[in-house]
């Protein structure tokens, strides 16, 4: 499909993977973020290519969201907070580009 | 920490004998010790550390285009180490780093050769450094005695550029990474400058960068004239930093400011 896009990303919960229990959610992705300010050493701008929308759901509900701008930096990396559900389910990671291209990453969560 | 309050007793020290006296481990020590521990928890945690982006962009790669010749990427854990060599081809002798290596593997296998500061030639870079982390870096001369020589040269050549004044500034590399170690450029601490964590991801950059752009870096830091990427200065004065960090164990691929 044209309108994908795929990037590397790390999804990693930091604290004891239980159900209530309270977790730090690490995802850190792949992009180069590029501003449109900038310009290469020939001189000609260098085209804006930034993530606009990241979404994480925990199985159907939003549990974390955030709109990115020109100002973020290459690679950007979101940590918080999260108190797991009580029923493990899957994680699904959902980002958008300034063009509008989207990709998801999922990723099953199992309690010990 | 430990590093922290011994720069203050050192520069003391300095200060009393009016001289900056280092003492050999002080020479000899890694870019990661000049990183402040929030750089270094960020690097200990594979989690968070974007190079491992890079790194599993890299075993991707390796998967489809170079496990037929080479197997596995361990088997060449002492390549990171051992670069830059001394290749002739064609009755033309010349220094190729692990980058040049690289593309001329591309063009062996009938692929295009891409840039030095290509994404995927850096991530095939990233992961055989971060398979060779803990190898003694050790570059060493060609086997056949015709090549020895040039190579001898080459090094000459670099160590002569190391210690050459260059730019408005009028600085040669050893007035900073060996006369100034552990003192403060603008917001910098001075490293002895070995070699050891490349290719890396530095922050100024947002992405990861090989050796030939970091000393590109350094030209323009003493605001010279910037050789060309991959030109014969960049791998003479690579070999010669090289052989300087003789037996420094490799960080694999680091973050750096």
């Amino acid at each position: 499909m044209a309108n994908t896009l795929d990037i590397p990303v790390r999804l990693s919960i930091s604290g004891p993977m239980r159900a209530n229990a309270e977790v730090e959610v690490r995802l850190l992705l792949g992009h180069s973020m590029e501003t449109g300010f900038r310009h290469d050493s020939s001189g000609a701008p260098v085209p804006k290519d930034i993530l606009q929308f990241v979404t994480v759901h925990m199985g159907d509900v939003l549990i974390f969201e955030a709109e990115l701008g020109t100002g973020m930096a290459a690679n950007p990396m979101f940590f918080f907070s999260f108190t797991l559900p009580a029923q493990a389910g899957e994680m699904v990671v959902r980002w958008t580009d300034q063009q509008g291209r989207n990709g998801e990453m999922r990723r099953a969560l199992l309690y010990r | 920490m430990r590093f922290r309050c011994f720069w203050p007793g050192l520069s003391l020290g300095a200060l009393l004998l009016g001289a900056h006296a280092l003492s050999y481990a002080q020479t000899r020590l890694s870019g990661d010790h000049f990183l402040s521990p929030q750089l270094q928890a960020m690097q200990q945690d594979q989690d968070v550390n974007p190079v491992t982006l890079w790194v599993e962009k890299g075993q991707t790669l390796w998967r489809n285009n170079c496990q037929r010749c080479h197997q596995a990427p361990e088997t060449l854990s002492r390549a990171a180490a051992e670069h830059p060599r001394l290749v002739t081809r064609n009755n033309h002798a010349r220094l190729v780093n692990l980058e040049d290596q690289i593309n001329s593997c591309r063009q062996r296998i009938g692929q295009q050769p891409k840039g030095l500061e290509d994404d995927d030639t850096l991530s095939l870079s990233a992961l055989l450094h971060s398979v060779g982390k803990g190898e003694k870096i050790n570059p060493r001369p060609p086997a056949e005695s015709v090549g020895v020589q040039r190579w001898q040269d080459e090094l000459g050549q670099g160590a002569a550029l190391y210690a050459t004044r260059l730019g408005r500034l009028n600085l040669a590399c050893t007035h900073c990474h060996d006369g100034k170690v552990g003192a403060q450029l603008r917001a910098e601490v001075v490293s002895p400058g070995h070699p050891t964590g490349f290719p890396i991801y530095r922050l100024n950059w947002q992405t990861m960068g090989s050796i030939d752009r970091r000393l590109r870096a350094c030209y323009s830091g003493v605001q010279a004239t910037l050789p060309a990427p991959g030109s014969p200065a960049l791998r003479q004065l690579e070999l010669f930093l090289k052989v300087r960090a003789s037996g420094m164990p490799l960080d694999g691929p680091a973050i750096r400011r």
